[in-house]
């Protein structure tokens, strides 16, 4: 029995040996191929970075030895490519990239989606909502198994990017949820009608869509937004009236105070936070009574949020010392004497 | 038989049971980490981070350095922080009482005046002496504090945290530039599921680094070094990607992860008086999880890198080893009600079992197997076979497994190794059993000893890398 088990573990032994020393083999002979390729690659981009250049700054300067000859000059077209979109912002060479991407690319992406391996066909996706090959959308969504979420959030951004009629039709169809910060994302590639066509039918969507609506929508800084976040405010959501208060208070505007007076009284001290940030936007003279309140909360972060807002007005300084001489409350006072310092040492 | 015989067969059995458990183990961990890397191998990371580089899609997160006697790496670790490809993060320095000129220094370097505060006190910690803001980096500061040890001066840390995320980084680690970015990514896309995530430490030594960045990567030429680095590729790569996978991660390392706040100031943050604090504050969470009954999840992710310094003296290392031991038992010692507890469903019907039997009491056993194999040796006759087998099962752990590892590593980071570091790697990784693997098995032994006699080395914060090596050299 041990004789058997000693050989049986040296048979075992000696297989790993023998794969380890094949695969060390194969990964030295790997690392030479990376060399070799990223060789070939430096000089490629050394050889054409001038005729690039003149391509996109220029009219009428494209010439054949752009188009790339094998997979090799595919990535490095491509790493030209995505450090042009990455780092300068052109509409002229965008479209320039997108056009090449058409009509020099698409097949190499189009052959990548229909690879077995999963890196090589999200890689292709990536470059796919980059270069804006809109003519691949069918070929991804054949590809994809709809079981992956990050294949499924890749088509939708396809779809958010350049289909954007399809993207609503479908995010109302999706039962699965993604991330708020993917979907935040996914909206931001939409313009403000069209995500106030999707607030709209708001409960059609997962919850965690409809927060990152909220905040994207109010991201989006326009007016235009304003009436329809407010209307949010009478949500059951608690989560819903946090957000809307935030994204009001980003947008800066404070269309009617009484709107938000009934927040200073909320039981949820996030609601109390964010409409002590919101009082930035409207004159100390109708918010100080209401701050004052905030100032002796029971929540440390109200205390701190109505002190700061306090002081950002130029009465504040004033408003706040004279509270600190009426009030008995010790965690006021220390706040308010906190942003008084501040102050002092920017001034 | 005689009595002799019978102890023999008896231990003879139990280690190699004990060893095909260990093999069978590592050998799940290592199938289910392959499988997982496999399929990211050439996915191109940089997608991801572009996405996730705006304030909008991401969390604010306050990164806590706690400081004691970190004068030579302190600033150096600074500036790998300021240089952090993350769009809102604070650096909160917490000296806790050095008696170098660690806050000398970072008052200097990066300009810190004084500022007034007020702190909610969250967790309970030692006062705060004073804070200085940086003048050049608004989002840099610096808080002095009494001597209390790490677990206080995180705590510290967190009370001063304004974010709702806190990342602990040691005072001697260097963070890659897209670190922060990768190790938020779980959170970031879990909306509030992932309430902690632990990075990959790697180790520095031979690193060419300059004002916290990383210049060349190059092997150390010290062995022991060289076998520390193995050893934490297997360790990392190998246990905790299976581990994170379901959830039944305990520890994540000290020098680089991230918290939820909220999270940890309801599981009381840190504890004072444990030395593995890292260790103890991630199976608190895991125990608050369950009371809460919330479906939470603790992730450790690969990619995001941190590099630290090693020991490169055995004196240093023997102390690190028997620290980190007596840490880990006396955390699963101090929730032993939660091993085999179905209650606490994955995490204490696998974790606490395998971190008992494989990490915590395995050095006994192993140790246990070494001297059967001399003894056994000595005796002749069916003991020398079951020495050879014993051994070869030693050295399908010791050697194969971290020749596995190694390649591994290669092979995920494909275009960075260099082919004469794998080989000297590769070949060291044959040495392990006959001299790093017994060695460290007993200084493990002696950590569980300290364990049981509730001996106390130490009564601060012990400092790891350059600076130790200084101050060994003392």
């Amino acid at each position: 029995m041990i004789e058997f088990s000693i050989q049986l573990l040296l048979y075992i032994i000696a297989i790993l040996l023998l794969f380890c020393g094949v695969v060390m083999i194969y990964l030295i002979y790997q690392r030479r191929y990376e060399e070799r390729k990223k060789h070939v690659m430096e000089k490629y981009i050394q050889n054409t970075k001038i005729l690039w250049q003149e391509y996109f700054l220029e009219d009428d300067r494209f010439t054949v030895t752009l188009i790339p000859k094998n997979k090799i000059q595919i990535l490095a077209v491509e790493h030209i490519f995505l450090s042009y979109l990455r780092n300068i912002s052109n509409p002229i060479i965008q479209q320039k990239i997108y056009t090449f991407a058409q009509m020099y690319l698409k097949e190499y992406y189009q052959n990548e989606l229909k690879s077995r391996n999963w890196s090589k066909k999200m890689n292709a996706m990536y470059r796919i909502a980059d270069f804006r090959i809109k003519e691949l959308i069918s070929t991804c969504e054949v590809s994809i198994k709809r079981k992956h979420s990050i294949e499924v959030f890749q088509l939708f951004k396809i779809y958010s990017i350049l289909e954007k009629e399809k993207f609503i039709q479908e995010i109302w169809l999706y039962n699965d949820s993604f991330s708020q910060s993917e979907y935040k994302k996914l909206f931001s590639y939409l313009e403000v009608e069209m995500l106030q066509r999707l607030m709209e039918k708001m409960e059609r969507l997962q919850q965690a869509a409809q927060y990152a609506l909220i905040d994207t929508i109010a991201a989006k800084g326009s007016m235009d937004v304003i009436e329809g976040l407010e209307d949010l405010l009478a949500s059951e959501d608690t989560e819903i009236r946090i957000r809307t208060l935030r994204g009001l208070e980003r947008i800066g505007i404070i269309r009617d105070l009484e709107t938000y007076i009934p927040f200073v009284n909320s039981s949820i001290w996030e609601e109390r936070l964010m409409v002590a940030k919101l009082f930035r936007y409207a004159p100390l003279t109708y918010t100080a009574e209401h701050l004052e309140k905030l100032l002796q909360d029971s929540n440390w972060w109200v205390r701190s949020q109505a002190a700061s807002t306090l002081i950002e007005d130029p009465r504040g300084y004033q408003r706040l010392k004279e509270f600190i001489a009426t009030t008995n409350d010790q965690y006021a006072i220390d706040m308010a004497n906190e942003v008084l310092g501040k102050r002092m040492r920017a001034v | 038989m005689i009595l002799r015989d019978y102890l023999m067969w008896f231990f003879g059995g139990l280690i190699i049971i004990y060893m095909l458990l260990v093999i069978v183990t590592y050998g799940l961990m290592f199938f289910f980490a392959l499988l997982k890397l496999r399929k990211e191998h050439r996915l191109d990371q940089t997608e991801m981070d572009d996405m996730y580089i705006d304030a909008f899609y991401s969390k604010p997160v306050s990164v806590i350095i706690p400081a004691y006697n970190e004068e030579v790496g302190i600033v150096d670790s600074i500036h790998s922080l300021l240089s952090l490809h993350y769009p809102e993060f604070e650096i909160i320095i917490v000296n806790d009482g050095s008696t170098d000129r660690t806050q000398e220094i970072v008052i200097e370097q990066f300009q810190m005046k004084k500022i007034e505060k007020v702190i909610k006190m969250e967790i309970q910690a030692s006062p705060i002496v004073q804070i200085y803001q940086s003048q050049i980096h608004q989002n840099c500061f610096l808080v002095e504090k009494e001597n209390g040890g790490k677990a206080d001066a995180l705590n510290v840390g967190i009370n001063v945290a304004r974010y709702p995320y806190f990342c602990s980084v040691d005072g001697d680690s260097i963070l890659e530039s897209t670190s922060l970015l990768r190790l938020m990514k779980p959170i970031a896309l879990s909306d509030g599921e992932v309430i902690a995530a632990g990075g990959n430490v790697q180790i520095a030594n031979g690193m060419n680094m300059q004002l916290g960045s990383i210049l060349e990567t190059n092997l150390s030429k010290n062995y022991l070094v060289t076998m520390q680095i193995i050893e934490y590729f297997r360790a990392f790569l190998i246990g905790r990607i299976t581990l994170s996978k379901f959830n039944l991660v305990l520890i994540i390392s000290g020098a680089f992860s991230v918290f939820s706040k909220k999270w940890v100031v309801e599981a009381g943050g840190y504890t004072k008086s444990m030395i593995g604090e890292d260790m103890e504050l991630v199976v608190k969470l895991h125990r608050y999880i369950r009371k809460k009954k919330e479906n939470k999840r603790i992730e450790f992710v690969e990619n995001p890198v941190c590099w630290t310094e090693a020991p490169e003296t055995m004196a240093v290392l023997r102390r690190q080893r028997r620290r980190w031991h007596q840490g880990l038992l006396e955390s699963l010692w101090n929730h032993k009600s939660m091993t085999f507890n179905p209650r606490y469903g994955g995490i204490g019907l696998l974790s606490f079992p395998y971190f008992w039997l494989i990490e915590g009491l395995g050095p006994i056993v192993e140790l246990g197997g070494y001297i059967y194999i001399v003894f056994a040796f000595f005796l002749g006759d069916i003991y020398y076979e079951i020495a050879i087998l014993l051994l070869l099962s030693f050295v399908l752990y010791g050697v194969v497994f971290s020749m596995m590892a190694v390649l591994f590593e290669a092979w995920s980071k494909n275009k960075t190794f260099k082919v004469a570091d794998l080989i000297r790697m590769m070949l060291l990784s044959f040495t392990e059993i006959f001299w790093y693997r017994p060695i460290t098995l007993f200084w493990r032994c002696e950590g569980l000893l300290n364990f049981l006699v509730r001996r106390r080395e130490w009564g601060k914060m012990e400092r790891k890398g350059i600076s130790s090596k200084e101050q060994e050299s003392i």
